[in-house]
């Protein structure tokens, strides 16, 4: 499966499998291909360890692809900077193909505060359900 | 003429002569899923009626409404609440600072901690009676999740316009100030109401938006948007009706009633396109023979060419207290037709909390074509 790596606007990287698509009518026009089957995403704080050239990438390609998930890993390490990755995450989740009932955050072992900082900030500022942050190590 | 006005075709001074109107408790008229209360005994208004009528004196009117009004008041104390109430006095708004008012602040239990949504219920009853124990607050507080706030506003027979506006004005603003303290997010209010309180609902958005204020959404059922009559409306009759509308505003606008010197914080469809630039998303729900039917559809028409987000939802065979309100604003029982209705204005409240539909750059937009072509 195709894995996409690329950075976000210039806020981390974000690790893309490739989406399901189907073929839709569009009225007058014929048909056209969409991406479908919406997936889970994981906003994964790290204070920016994972970038396209980290020893862990094709470790995290393969996790992603496995697992039909989109791996969002700023490289922020505070609340505000890390809130504008939620941002991003609830303002463009269907280009990204993601269910935002579906994102969950979570830390490694450095950053698990900041990553529950996160949480706080989306549950404060944004009107969706999010989980407590968990451990995840590359 | 109808039983309503049978003998009586001058009612309180009004005329309404044969022919002008159409007696729509007729069943004939209604949706069939929805015709209960189209027989209601005109008598069971007679105690509302004289509350604004021009004959009965004021001070019979002070004394009849406080009275009600403390009706209302001991039940819903006596009632036993699903959610926490806690009242406060607040003081009052800019404009009317002496006067302090009573607001409600409903919690449920299923909060956050912290930063909640706050949904803004402007009680209705004709701006004669407010009678809390009519609307299913705190219902609405539990299904959304959110602090309810209840202002307390006075009614047109112990001040006129615009005291009820001043008062929701000075609730709003005591809670934007203190949203921390309350657990909302000063960012996340809807504003609701049914009959007057989406009239006031509206009205009030207007004074807001005057003030920097920019409510989230606006959710209202069958709001009465305008004094003004217009040919090919204001001909039906039934519970609260055109003579009722009428009666009802006049009371509360006094000599000002019908003028276009008072601007949308009185009613709604007093505003210019350019006064709907900003304007909150709002989504009405209106029912075919709402006395001001063709106002409102105006309204709307001006939010949609001042580019607000707004939906109208026009209910027919339905009149302004049908039971297709039944589940909303408690008319009759509720049914499978009313349901649907309440799920569809639920559906939209969800949206306002969930969607941030707001459209600031139609403001920029306005005032960038503005200084293109008339210059700075």
């Amino acid at each position: 499966m195709n894995v996409e790596v690329y950075d976000y606007e210039g806020l981390g990287t974000v690790i893309d499998p490739e989406s399901d698509t189907k073929e839709i009518t569009v009225i007058l026009i014929g048909k056209q291909t969409v991406k479908c089957n919406p997936r889970p995403g994981i906003i994964y704080v790290t204070g920016g360890k994972v970038t396209p050239d980290c020893a862990e990438i094709a470790a995290l390609k393969k996790y992603c692809a496995d697992n039909k998930v989109v791996l969002i890993c700023p490289a922020a390490t505070e609340g505000e900077e890390l809130g504008k990755t939620y941002k991003y995450v609830y303002n463009k989740y269907k280009d990204l193909n993601i269910d935002i009932a579906k994102v969950t955050v979570k830390g490694d072992e450095d950053y698990m505060d900041a990553a529950q900082e996160l949480v706080d900030y989306a549950l404060d500022e944004f009107d969706e359900e999010l989980e407590d942050a968990t451990k995840f190590a590359m | 003429m109808w039983k309503k006005f049978e003998g009586d075709r001058n009612k309180d001074g009004i005329i309404v002569e044969d022919g002008r109107m159409i007696d729509i408790t007729d069943p004939k008229w209604g949706h069939p899923d929805g015709s209960d209360f189209w027989d209601l005994d005109p008598k069971l208004n007679e105690a509302t009626a004289m509350l604004y009528s021009p004959s009965v004196p004021q001070e019979e009117k002070l004394a009849a409404g406080k009275a009600r009004q403390q009706a209302y008041m001991e039940q819903w104390w006596a009632s036993e609440h699903t959610c926490e109430v806690e009242k406060y006095a607040v003081p009052g708004c800019e404009e009317e600072p002496d006067t302090p008012v009573e607001v409600w602040v409903i919690k449920p239990n299923n909060l956050k901690k912290r930063k909640n949504r706050a949904l803004f219920y402007v009680v209705g009853g004709g701006l004669t009676g407010l009678n809390p124990n009519a609307y299913p607050i705190e219902r609405m507080c539990e299904q959304h999740k959110c602090v309810g706030i209840v202002p307390i506003y006075r009614l047109s027979w112990e001040a006129q316009y615009p005291a009820a506006i001043n008062d929701l004005h000075a609730a709003y603003k005591w809670m934007f100030d203190n949203a921390d303290d309350l657990g909302i997010h000063s960012d996340k209010v809807v504003m609701s109401g049914s009959s007057t309180g989406g009239h006031l609902a509206l009205a009030t958005a207007f004074r807001l938006k005057r003030y920097g204020y920019s409510p989230r959404g606006i959710v209202v059922v069958s709001a009465q948007t305008d004094d003004r009559e217009k040919d090919g409306d204001s001909l039906y009759t039934g519970m609260w009706d055109a003579v009722e509308q009428h009666d009802g505003l006049y009371n509360w606008l006094g000599r000002n009633f019908a003028s276009n010197r008072v601007g949308p914080e009185a009613l709604p469809n007093h505003a210019t396109i350019e006064d709907c630039i900003g304007f909150p998303p709002t989504f009405m729900y209106q029912a075919e023979m709402d006395p001001d039917i063709l106002q409102n559809v105006e309204f709307y028409t001006k939010l949609l060419k001042a580019h607000t987000f707004v939906e109208y939802h026009v209910y027919g065979g339905a009149h302004h207290s049908n039971a297709i309100w039944a589940v909303i604003k408690n008319c009759g029982e509720p049914s499978e037709y009313s349901q649907r209705a309440a799920d569809c204005f639920d559906s939209n409240i969800e949206d306002c909390f969930k969607y941030d539909l707001r459209r600031p750059w139609v403001v920029d937009d306005y005032k960038e074509a503005f200084k293109k072509r008339f210059g700075e």
